[in-house]
């Protein structure tokens, strides 16, 4: 099922989300449905998508860096490195950060570029995985997510200016 | 250049009138060889035949009206390319094949998102902003062939099926008429759609138009319920919405000016039996709630018109003192 993605504005988005105790069907098809969301967005495509922004505030995120979706249950930080950098893409240009729940807005955002995490996989496996670069930059937008918070909370935070990218231009918009 | 068009309601006029008007011959004669649209039903209390907008338009301006594509190659009409924008057929092979330049599709959105009948109901209530139209080239699937040009086009607060859906054809015209020189001079690149981003909307019926009450009755009040967190839209193919003023606020926009969203109310007669009545929801609108010392800020749908069956259209206050007992319990 192709579920709608909660606009920012949404009160939804600012819960805390619990832990997943079981993994039974209601959380697969959840998870199935999260997938299926984040593989139809086009404008922008999407590479990650949180629970929280269908409506449903428990730990749970998919993320899509590349042809395969990876789907994370129960994230626990082990290790986050201090220095915070912009993620960047294979032509070393920096890569603005976004959210489908506020599309067309995009802020440079500082991350730390690696990140270790313990979570279960769809299957309830246990895992420690470290992500670096726009990985790591995915899991800490998507664990802000679970925490009830945005990727605009962050940009506040770094002082830095939000922008809409609308009909080809950059505009920049006051927060 | 001869062009056949194909297409039936009052919308796709826009498209008619720039083509004739853009590519008319210096004798005047009409680039509109034919047009091909639905054959006139009887309608109305008095079953009087009622032609459809494009035969009208066709009749006016002297072009031939077949209400059957397969005429086109039966007749031998000549043409270059048929351009088609609601038509509400479907086009057998051997008419596709026909035209030199094919047959260029007008679908008012993002292909490959919303690909069948009712793509700007689902633009709405999705909330899939910027959407837009795409011209596409004809092939054996439904909406799936290449895409000649694309435009986007912002959606509105206050737009409804309706007013998106004119916008859309109205300003389609234009870029059809910019594009189809270099189209038949091949210079555009077509652009294959991606299937794995296909998404489908499929043909709006009454039933379709539906607000479970409970759901309607939650967020007037500004509130939700934590368990209603799924709402599925059946003729978007698998698709749910998540509850909320805003969603519902949408649903309502995109159900005018037909089917119009409706939900049940009961009622009690005379005799104290509680009776189960349809009502329309006519026009609603957003309305945002302050904190209070006890209540964060929230937005509650507020509903402006309702109109019950068998009734005329009333305000939602007048509703009320008139029914001070309904209920929108399910």
């Amino acid at each position: 099922m192709i579920r709608e993605i909660l606009d920012a504005k949404d009160k939804r988005l600012r819960g805390k989300s619990k832990t997943v105790a079981v993994i039974d069907k209601k959380v697969q098809t959840l998870i199935k449905d999260l997938k299926d969301t984040l593989v139809v967005q086009n404008d922008p495509d999407g590479i990650g998508l949180a629970a929280p922004q269908i409506g449903k505030n428990i730990m749970i995120f998919v993320m899509k860096p590349g042809k395969e979706i990876k789907t994370v249950i129960n994230p626990e930080v082990v290790f986050i490195s201090k220095k915070k950098e912009q993620a960047q893409d294979d032509q070393k240009k920096n890569i603005m950060e976004g959210c489908l729940s506020l599309p067309h807005f995009y802020g440079n955002i500082k991350r730390s570029q690696k990140i270790k995490i313990k979570f279960l996989d769809e299957k309830g496996q246990a895992h420690i995985q470290t992500f670096n670069g726009l990985d790591a930059q995915i899991v800490q937008h998507e664990i802000d997510h679970l925490n009830g918070r945005l990727f605009i909370d962050e940009l506040i935070k770094q002082k830095k200016p939000l922008f809409e990218y609308k009909n080809g231009e950059w505009e920049e918009v006051e927060l | 250049m001869k062009i056949i068009f194909f297409g039936t309601p009052e919308y796709v006029i826009p498209i008619l009138d720039s083509l004739h008007k853009a590519f008319k011959s210096t004798s005047g004669e009409s680039p509109i060889v034919a047009v091909v649209t639905q054959s006139p039903k009887p309608s109305g209390r008095k079953q009087q035949l009622e032609y459809s907008a494009v035969d009208t338009w066709a009749h006016k301006n002297h072009v031939p009206i077949f209400f059957d594509a397969k005429e086109i190659v039966l007749k031998n009409i000549k043409a270059d390319i048929g351009v088609l924008a609601s038509f509400g057929a479907i086009i057998p092979d051997a008419v596709l094949k026909y035209f030199q330049y094919g047959i260029l599709v007008i679908h008012p959105s993002l292909l490959p998102q919303f690909r069948w009948s009712s793509p700007v109901p689902a633009a709405i209530i999705t909330n899939t902003n910027p959407t837009g139209v795409s011209i596409i080239k004809m092939d054996n699937k439904f909406d799936h062939g290449p895409i000649v040009t694309q435009f986007k086009e912002e959606i509105k607060e206050d737009d409804t099926y309706g007013t998106l859906r004119d916008r859309l054809f109205a300003k389609s015209a234009d870029v059809l008429v910019g594009m189809l020189p270099a189209y038949i001079k091949g210079k555009i690149n077509l652009k294959m759609q991606d299937d794995s981003k296909a998404t489908f909307a499929g043909e709006i019926g009454k039933k379709d138009a539906f607000i479970p009450p409970e759901l309607l009755w939650s967020v007037v009040g500004g509130q939700w319920s934590e368990k209603n967190n799924e709402w599925k839209i059946p003729f978007i193919k698998n698709y749910s919405l998540v509850p909320s003023a805003y969603s519902l606020d949408r649903f309502i926009r995109a159900m005018q000016p037909w089917p119009i969203a409706w939900t049940n109310v009961h009622l009690s007669s005379k005799n104290k039996v509680q009776i189960t009545k349809k009502l329309k929801i006519l026009k609603a609108h957003l309305k945002d709630l302050p904190a209070t010392g006890y209540r964060l800020p929230a937005t509650e749908l507020v509903l402006d018109f309702v109109q019950l069956e068998g009734k005329n259209p009333v305000s939602w206050k007048q509703f009320l003192e008139g029914y001070p007992e309904a209920n929108f319990s399910s």
